[in-house]
């Protein structure tokens, strides 16, 4: 832990001395997206070692050292560098998505895909009705409820009960990766995080359309025939990219992680042109290498580990990086009120509509932990919502943003405290990759995860 | 730039990065060894080639600004083949070479620098270029340039089981680190406008911060890989460090690649536990990230000037002239563990991938706007590399005969 704590200091000492050569309005084309990646990924790697004492997640210690570092912490990083390092999140997504991909084998999922499917929409509903109502009662007190209709207040808490339902499959499988997690409980947590995070997309889209709709600014028609082409589209490209990895895994078979990351580079720069999901296409590309061709999932995951541990804490550290705090501190009291709502809203859903599907009272007591963090998909969600509705939007966007902040915080550390409960921390012993020594390693401070 | 305008762009560097994973397969590698080609010239011609297709006019996939949203990763790329270079510098392995390896290194780096600067000062001038705008920082690029060497790795360079340990490969090193720091003398020398920063130093000062920043960056990588507890998280490591020292250095306007081979030549120096598995992790990437580099280079490349068709005939014939008068001022010292004349001298011919490396940071590195002579120089080191491999067989075994021979 010293010796991490010294290299934190290294770091940031390199960091601000450089910054300190040009003015500080000076913008550097390259250099600055350079210098912002490396910062920030050794001061994620670094806060997780640090961190890992305290029993905290990685997730949660790469998103504070973004933070700590982000234009509302130390400012080491601009906004103009975030903007710059944008595709590495799209690729982390694809990334990420892939991975969950190649975790689910249908096969064995089948008899229990009633039961993952009963249980996520109990979870939904619960979070959503719940959500829904606090909103629609808040609107009622905040400025950006002023002068509404109650049919518009209707459809701003619709909107933003369906944004603020969305998991967080990165930060799920994230902490179940870093917790060596394995057992039932592990794939009800990502299959259910997984398909929630569809299921949202897609009524957020529905929502959204209704939303113009109502409120008559013509977009509807555009929304409704995007969610068909964002889903489905997404789905068919996704089914695409699958074969091509299988082929290049079987007959090349030779760095398979740098192709795997130069696929997903792709894929990352094809969805914001041609309005399709990174998450879906992965997700579907690593299901068709799972379930239908001759490469197991395993061995993509096992193959990706190298090039998947950067991105991920570059990842987590731009969402970091991203927090506002300003606008944070100006929402503070409603959004840790609507965390809350949400947090009651999940275990009550889960504890009430979940009877049906059949899962033992264990199994609903840990499953909404799961569906606590929040971070990729939930700040989309929030980002369109200012970018379409212009009127309402950017208050609406400042009040999900902060609720979203409060869950990217708090839901990891809280989940990772109830896998290490479940029982199912620990029951891996299948990441070769994870058990090679480094290396440089003489003497490590901090022994690897039992 | 519009979203739409990044899909062809990203298609083509998809293509260029599948072509850059199998183009580094075994099998092409064997067919490069067994003609004795040099990387630029066998599978990075392609490569060029479709950077400077898809850049051109007409396509316009590779367009200015598409390069600028591409140049941290290319930068990166830099930063990472010159940690690349400085990491295959291994102190003991030289200390157990030959007292007379200063000299060789001395024949073979510093008489072809002079060669290379004899002949191509006058043609840069004879072409038009001017003394008062880069004429002299052309040449010295072009000569680090021509120093760097790439060994072929046959029978005869290889180590011999039980004999003397051979001095070739680490020759052929050390000519790539000193034409990296040639690369860095002159990115200290030509600074940006000192009025458009906060700090004023004089260049040695600046040579100092160089020197003192790969250091730095060794050292902290050191403690770095220290902490890790796997591998994944060490090549994390690796990779945020490298990222940093290339982000740090291109921020104040130092020489990425110099700045990152000193990164790494500290590093593997330091008691590493396992030096060959580090610098095998290291090399991994570097062949395909090379090969993708090299589509941003073509890009870059303006191949209808005819001055640099001239000046690299003119870059390849003084190569050739400097490693043979190289080569045989450094047998003419009679070292031990040198193979045969006609061997040491092809190997000193090929160019190295570090040549391109050189001329693309220096000239990324210009400050203000490049002058034609800079595009010449781009022409003359790409197109000098494939004149040279071309005339290196005939050459190789006419010497080879002219040894046989009684």
């Amino acid at each position: 832990m010293t010796r991490a704590l010294i290299l934190v200091v290294v770091v940031l000492a390199v960091a601000l001395g450089s910054r300190s050569f040009l003015p500080a309005d000076a913008v550097v084309t390259g250099s600055g997206a350079t210098l912002a990646m490396g910062l920030m990924l050794l001061m994620a790697l670094l806060s997780a070692q640090l961190t890992h004492a305290l029993r905290l997640p990685h997730v949660t210690a790469y998103i504070l050292a973004g933070a700590l570092m982000g234009p509302d912490g130390l400012a080491l990083l601009t906004d103009a560098m975030l903007t710059d390092l944008s595709p590495v999140k799209s690729v982390a997504v694809g990334l990420i998505a892939l991975l969950a991909g190649c975790e689910l084998n249908l096969r064995a999922l089948a008899p229990r895909l009633r039961q993952i499917g009963m249980l996520s929409f109990a979870g939904l509903f619960g979070g959503f009705f719940l959500l829904f109502g606090m909103i629609f009662a808040l609107l009622h007190q905040l400025p950006l409820g002023e002068g509404l209709t109650t049919t518009h207040r209707l459809v701003i808490a619709l909107i933003c009960a369906n944004g603020l339902c969305a998991f967080s499959p990165p930060v799920v499988i994230g902490i179940l990766t870093e917790s060596r997690a394995k057992g039932l409980l592990t794939e009800l947590w990502i299959s259910i995080a997984v398909l929630a995070d569809i299921a949202i997309v897609l009524t957020f889209s529905l929502t959204s359309a209704l939303a113009h709709q109502v409120l008559g600014d013509g977009g509807g028609e555009t929304a409704a025939g995007g969610v068909f082409w964002h889903l489905f589209g997404s789905l068919g490209a996704g089914a695409l990219i699958g074969p091509v990895l299988a082929f290049y895994i079987v007959r090349v078979g030779r760095r398979v992680g740098l192709f795997v990351f130069a696929i997903l580079f792709v894929i990352a720069q094809l969805s914001g042109p041609l309005h399709l999901d990174p998450l879906l296409m992965g997700l579907t590309a690593g299901l068709f290498l799972e379930n239908v061709s001759p490469v197991s999932g395993e061995q993509v995951i096992h193959e990706t580990e190298v090039a998947s541990l950067p991105t991920f804490a570059i990842f987590f550290a731009l969402i970091g990086a991203e927090i506002h705090f300003h606008d944070f501190f100006a929402v503070a009291p409603y959004a840790v009120a609507l965390a809350l709502t949400r947090a009651g809203g999940l275990f009550l859903g889960v504890r009430i509509f979940g009877g049906p599907s059949g899962a033992d009272a264990r199994t609903r007591n840990f499953v909404p932990f799961g569906m606590l963090p929040q971070a990729g998909i939930a700040i989309a969600l929030a980002t369109a919502v200012k970018a379409t509705f212009a009127s309402w939007g950017p208050a609406a966007a400042t009040l999900m943003l902060g609720t979203i902040v409060v869950n990217e915080l708090i839901g990891p550390v809280i989940f990772r405290i109830a896998v290490g409960r479940s029982g199912e921390a620990n029951q891996r012993h299948d990441l070769p990759l994870a058990e090679h020594p480094a290396h440089a390693q003489g003497e490590p401070e901090t022994a690897p995860a039992a | 730039m519009a979203q739409s305008d990044f899909l062809a762009p990203t298609l083509a560097l998809a293509a260029a990065a599948g072509l850059a994973f199998l183009a580094a397969s075994r099998r092409v590698r064997a067919l490069e060894e067994r003609f004795g080609l040099s990387v630029l010239s066998s599978s990075g011609l392609p490569f060029v080639l479709l950077g400077a297709w898809l850049a051109a006019s007409r396509v316009g996939m590779l367009n200015g600004d598409v390069l600028d949203d591409l140049r941290p990763a290319f930068e990166f790329g830099l930063g990472w083949l010159g940690f690349v270079i400085g990491a295959r510098i291994d102190l003991k392995r030289i200390d157990q070479l030959s007292a007379s390896l200063p000299s060789v290194v001395g024949a073979t780096a510093l008489l072809p620098m002079a060669v290379l600067v004899l002949v191509c000062t006058p043609a840069l001038l004879l072409l038009g270029a001017s003394p008062e705008v880069g004429l002299y920082r052309n040449a010295a690029i072009l000569a680090a340039c021509g120093v760097a060497c790439a060994v072929p790795l046959t029978s005869a360079t290889a180590e011999p089981a039980g004999g003397p340990p051979q001095m070739l490969p680490e020759v052929t090193k050390l000519n790539e680190i000193l034409a990296l720091a040639v690369l860095g003398v002159v990115t200290v020398l030509y600074r940006p406008d000192q009025q458009l920063t906060n700090w004023s130093l004089p260049p040695s000062a600046w040579a100092l911060m160089l020197l003192g920043l790969g250091s730095l960056f060794g050292v902290l990588g050191y403690g770095l890989i220290r902490t890790a507890r796997s591998e994944a998280e060490e090549f994390a490591l690796i990779v945020g460090l490298v990222a940093l020292a290339a982000g740090v250095s291109g921020y104040m306007a130092l020489s990425v690649p110099v700045v990152c081979a000193f990164a790494g030549a500290t590093l593997i120096n330091l008691p590493v536990r396992d030096r060959e598995g580090l610098v095998s992790t290291l090399d991994s990437v570097s062949r395909p990230l090379y090969l993708v580099s090299l589509v941003i280079v073509g890009a870059t490349w303006d191949i209808g000037l005819w001055q640099g068709w001239v000046l690299a005939l003119v870059y390849a014939f003084a190569r050739l002239l400097g490693a043979i008068f190289g080569g045989l001022w450094a047998k003419h010292l009679e070292p031990e563990g040198l193979p045969s004349r006609s061997t040491f001298i092809g190997a000193l011919i090929p160019q190295s991938p570090v040549a391109v490396v050189i001329i693309v940071a220096a000239s990324t590195a210009w400050v203000g706007e490049r002058p034609d002579s800079v595009r010449w120089t781009i022409t003359a080191v790409i197109l000098g590399a494939v004149f040279v491999d071309l005339l290196a067989r005939p050459l190789h075994a006419t010497l080879r005969r002219r040894e046989a021979s009684p």
